[in-house]
């Protein structure tokens, strides 16, 4: 599956439903975000036009956020939170496993777009640390050798 | 249930909701918070609905997902009422034993009971002789476990929306005001500015409209009591909003709420609507002329976010820039106008000072820090979870008494708190009575309430290269000092991590520093070389020993320790070997095997599977 | 309010009406502040700090950037006083570790007596201050906004969107000649004009008279539509009119 090309008429209804106001400039992005795993280039363009703010600000505001990505985002996700709970717990030789078993660098996705690896600031579920969210599950108390396992399942359903 | 129009309605309403409440009947509270749901809570909640269901309790038996009880350390937990039986670790397969035998007939399963790590004999049946509840004070926090976050029948049956309805039926705005003031409420979101002091102004700033706000966006690492707050009470936190905008004189209000926190921005929105429906928020207000309504707004991911001027330009759709603050905002806030902002804790503070009155509430907490704080005790602690304190309480207290101290007989080494604008206190100030001003007077800050506790294998020159990194990646990049300030104050840090620190790095860092500080155009900046100034100032010899003796004492730095079997321990299981991925162990079966230093990637694998405790970092 | 509020500046007193920025103050005193991002046909930004000065407002000192901060109360202002020197010189090394190779800085840090960033410091090769200028000016007086931000922290760049052309952009010229460092390279020739940093080219319109390039045709457009006028009439040049 490569980049999708945009259809107006989703990020017309997005518009719609985030009031047609640029002041919710960003929920409209975070909106397709969600719907394209990523903000292609030509939905932004059509963004500005319709709201009539400048391209330049669509683009700072897309490239400022975290939840944003110009680039597409791999179909199973990794999230490693680095929050300071996660941290004490040994939050960094979690992510170095993970990036050494998807063999990606925090921030990369792989070129089959089957995978992402990213880190998070505090998801606010401290007890849990070390915490990883693998596409929206929580895996909390993560142990090198869970996310191992983890990676491995995946690896094998996606074959 | 239909819309209220009156403060008569309201109270008819409650009379009814209560009446028709047996407080003998059995209930079954299930913690349904984020940090629950992580270990379970959706199954032991589905597991609870089908057992009572088949076992023909479904009318007899009241049963409620309830918002975070606090306790996250031994999720899910469950209570029993009336008799406040309380559960820990309860998994879905325990569910039809505990509708066997407590809920119908009160038996309690002891296995389920909590026992203190230490004494595993001794177990507590309620939840209120729990010892990490036994010490707190649950004004505002309490009742989260009581209620469905997503009912807001619970919450008007528990006495919610009363603030509002005397605030709107016998006060003015500056009654309310002056209330407040003399309750000494200080934001809780970090700043400790009076809240009721912030209010005044607003009230008497020029222009319209004015702007209600509240500050969801909660990015101290660490910290996670808003979050829990406004998925488990969420009713509590619009309350005080709508007592706040009737005070200040506000029609338009916002929740700007951190887009990692889903649940609650759900239940925020169920709330409003639920709000809005019944005549508690939008036009005409319990039948008076006032209306406020809100709209829920969510970041983006920025930490800068939390700002008050970045919060503002992103809810204008802009990138998430701060501008000076010469002019504040409840001046010029929000598309220019006066804007009042608080944090959710201090919303949530207004309706108790507004229904019990100044006097009542300044009973609780020291002179200068009135009420209660909500903290999230984290990381090396044994009874991790969110706690709700009197101010004024001694660290200690919080740590041992309630936090149940460090696990593993580690020994404590310092706290942190305020987050990455706070400092590290070590154990000479364990003694400290936690409040505003006292935490400031030992380098530190009470921030939002993050408290990270630290044993003897943290290392405290990390943590500030952690801190400084977080921040410098959070940086908005505006202004010169912190930008690129904090990007070299982060590079020193890592190289004197790395073993790399040179004589001379300690006075860059210093220098460094107080620029940061000074010359900073906002509060992210201006705080940021905290961390570094607060470890320097109690862990110095740690900072010394990176640079000067190439060692990291806590046994925490990759490029400083090394990674070693015990020969005496070591049963040759070959576990280590096996997940290796550098091919650095070195042996065969009954030998002791050994690790190869110079091929060890320090990925730590071998240290986390080895059953024979046979491997050590030094 | 026509009010005066008094203040002294350097030890010496002046009054200023209320809400003057400080930085005006200072200069209508004729006392010297150095600054990098300021330029008085914008607004304000207050993001190199060079301009920072200390303020005592009765209790106590306090550092502000001179350029934001507005005179409404009694005031004592410094704005060469040794902690400020030392801020100026720190804040000036780490723009020269950005930007090594730039003269404007390299001639401002080594009046703070810094002749070349610290050893310690990551050195980049940049040619740009982020002072913003570039695009406050393209945003607010010409009106078409076509340059921006990128990104945040350390990695913020102005630019272009997507690092690509912008077709809103007029070919004007302003954002070069404000640069403080001049690194919008700016030419023209052989019937186009080209901003190379934006990697923006356009035709320019040639005189239907004398046969000499004139315009760029994206600027007369926008020039037209601004004027409510004709934009055939721009076929035919100012000289030859």
């Amino acid at each position: 599956m490569g980049a999708e090309t945009f259809a107006p008429e989703t990020v017309d209804a997005i518009v719609r439903k985030n009031g047609g106001t640029s002041a919710n400039l960003i929920l409209m992005l975070q909106d397709i975000q969600t719907e394209y795993r990523y903000l292609p280039h030509d939905a932004l363009l059509y963004l500005s036009d319709k709201l009539n703010v400048p391209v330049a600000r669509v683009y700072h505001v897309a490239t400022f956020y975290k939840a944003f990505s110009l680039k597409p985002k791999g179909r199973h996700e990794f999230h490693v939170c680095m929050g300071t709970a996660c941290h004490v717990r040994g939050s960094k030789l979690i992510l170095d496993q993970i990036a050494r078993e998807l063999d990606l660098p925090p921030g990369g996705t792989s070129k089959d777009l089957k995978f992402s690896l990213d880190t998070v600031n505090c998801l606010g579920s401290c007890a849990l640390g070390p915490l990883v969210v693998v596409d929206h599950e929580y895996v909390g108390h993560a142990s090198l050798q869970k996310m191992k396992r983890i990676v491995a399942n995946l690896k094998k359903k996606e074959d | 249930m239909e819309r209220l129009t009156s403060f008569a309605a309201l109270e008819e309403y409650r009379g009814q909701l209560v009446a028709g409440r047996d407080p003998q009947r059995v209930m079954v509270a299930v913690c349904a918070g984020t940090g629950c749901i992580g270990c379970g809570a959706n199954q032991v909640v589905a597991a609870f609905k089908k057992e009572l269901a088949e076992q023909g309790l479904a009318d007899k038996v009241e049963f409620r997902a309830t918002g975070c009880h606090g306790f996250c350390e031994r999720g899910t937990l469950v209570v029993i009422h009336p008799q406040r039986v309380f559960y820990q670790v309860v998994s879905a397969k325990d569910v039809p034993e505990i509708v066997e035998k407590t809920v119908k007939t009160g038996e309690v399963i002891d296995r389920l009971l909590y026992a203190d790590k230490t004494d595993k004999d001794q177990k507590v049946l309620h939840e209120h002789d729990v010892p990490f509840y036994k010490h707190q004070r649950r004004l505002i926090f309490g009742n989260n476990g009581a209620i469905d976050p997503t009912s807001l029948d619970d919450y008007i049956a528990l006495g919610g929306y009363a603030a509002l309805a005397k605030a709107l039926a016998t006060m003015q705005s500056d009654q309310i005001i002056a209330e407040v003031k003399r309750a000494g409420l200080r934001g809780r979101g970090g700043g400790g500015f009076p809240a009721g002091v912030k209010w005044e102004s607003c009230r008497n700033a020029k222009g319209s409209p004015k702007y209600v706000v509240c500050n969801a966006d909660e990015g101290d690492p660490g910290a996670y009591m808003d979050r829990s707050l406004l998925e488990g009470n969420p009713h509590s936190v619009l309350e005080g909003m709508v007592i706040g905008a009737y005070a200040i004189g506000s029609n338009d209000g916002y929740i700007y709420v951190r887009n990692e926190y889903p649940l609650a921005v759900q239940n925020a929105t169920i709330a409003i609507d639920q709000a809005r429906a019944a005549g508690l928020l939008g036009k005409n207000i319990l039948g008076t002329d006032f209306s406020y309504d809100i709209k829920i707004s969510r970041g983006g991911g920025a930490f800068v976010c939390g700002e008050s001027t970045a919060l503002m330009a992103s809810l204008e759709g802009q990138a998430g820039e701060p501008r000076a603050k010469y002019v504040h905002t409840v001046e010029h806030g929000l598309y220019n106008r006066p804007t009042n902002l608080n944090n959710v804790e201090t919303w949530a503070n207004v309706p108790y000072i507004v229904l019990h009155g100044a006097d009542e509430y300044r009973k609780i907490g020291t002179e200068g820090s009135p009420g209660t704080k909500i903290f999230s005790l984290v990381g090396k602690v044994n009874n991790t979870g969110l706690i709700e304190v009197p101010m004024g309480i001694t660290l200690r207290d919080i740590i041992y008494n309630i936090g149940g101290g460090i696990p593993k007989e580690k020994k404590f080494k310092a706290v942190q708190t305020g987050g990455p604008s706070g400092g590290c206190i070590p154990a000479e100030h364990l003694d400290l009575p936690v409040d505003f001003d006292k935490l400031y007077d030992v380098g530190s800050m009470m921030g939002s309430g993050g408290m990270i506790v630290m044993d003897e294998n943290t290392c405290m020159v990390e943590l500030a290269r952690y801190f400084t990194a977080f921040l410098s990646d959070e940086s908005c990049g505006k202004c010169l000092p912190c930008r690129e300030g904090l990007t070299q104050m982060r590079g020193i840090l890592q190289d004197i991590c790395d073993g790399k620190g040179q004589d001379g790095d300690l006075d860059l860092i210093e220098t460094l520093a107080g620029t940061i500080r000074e010359c900073s155009l906002c509060a992210l900046g201006q705080t940021a070389p905290n961390p570094v100034e607060s470890t320097l100032r109690f862990f110095r010899s740690e900072y010394e020993a990176h640079i000067h003796h190439k060692r990291c004492p806590a046994g925490v730095c990759p490029p400083l320790i090394t990674y070693k079997v015990l020969p005496d321990r070591c049963t040759a299981c070959g576990a280590c070997k096996r997940v290796c991925p550098a091919a650095a162990v070195e042996g065969q079966k009954k030998v002791v095997h050994r690790i190869l230093v110079e091929k060890c990637i320090k990925c730590g694998q071998c240290y986390e599977i080895c059953p024979a405790d046979a491997i050590i970092k030094e | 309010m026509a009010d005066l509020i008094n203040l002294t500046i350097n030890g010496r007193p002046t009054a200023v009406p209320y809400d003057t920025p400080l930085l005006t103050a200072c200069r209508d005193a004729g006392v010297d502040v150095p600054t990098l991002c300021h330029n008085d046909n914008v607004a304000a930004y207050g993001v190199c700090r060079i301009c920072s000065v200390e303020v005592n407002e009765g209790r106590k000192t306090r550092v502000v950037p001179s350029c934001v901060y507005t005179v409404r109360r009694e005031i004592a202002v410094q704005t060469d006083s040794p902690r400020i020197h030392r801020h100026r010189a720190m804040l000036l090394n780490l723009l020269l570790a950005r930007c090594p190779d730039e003269e404007p800085i390299q001639k401002l840090a080594a009046q703070y007596g810094v002749l070349a960033p610290h050893p310690r410091f990551q050195k980049k090769n940049d040619d740009c201050i982020l002072c913003g200028l570039c695009v406050q000016i393209c945003r607010d007086i010409v009106g078409v906004a076509a340059l921006g931000f990128e990104g945040r922290g350390f990695e913020r760049r102005a630019v272009s969107p997507f690092d690509a052309e912008n077709p809103v952009c007029i070919a004007c010229g302003a954002c070069a000649f404000a640069c403080p460092t001049q690194c919008i390279e700016f030419g023209e020739a052989g019937g186009k004009r080209w901003l190379k940093r934006w990697h923006r080219e356009v035709d320019m319109l040639v005189c239907e008279k004398c046969g000499n390039y004139w315009l760029p045709d994206a600027l007369s457009h926008q020039f037209a539509k601004r004027m409510g006028i004709d934009p055939a009439s721009l076929n035919v040049c100012t000289n030859c009119r």
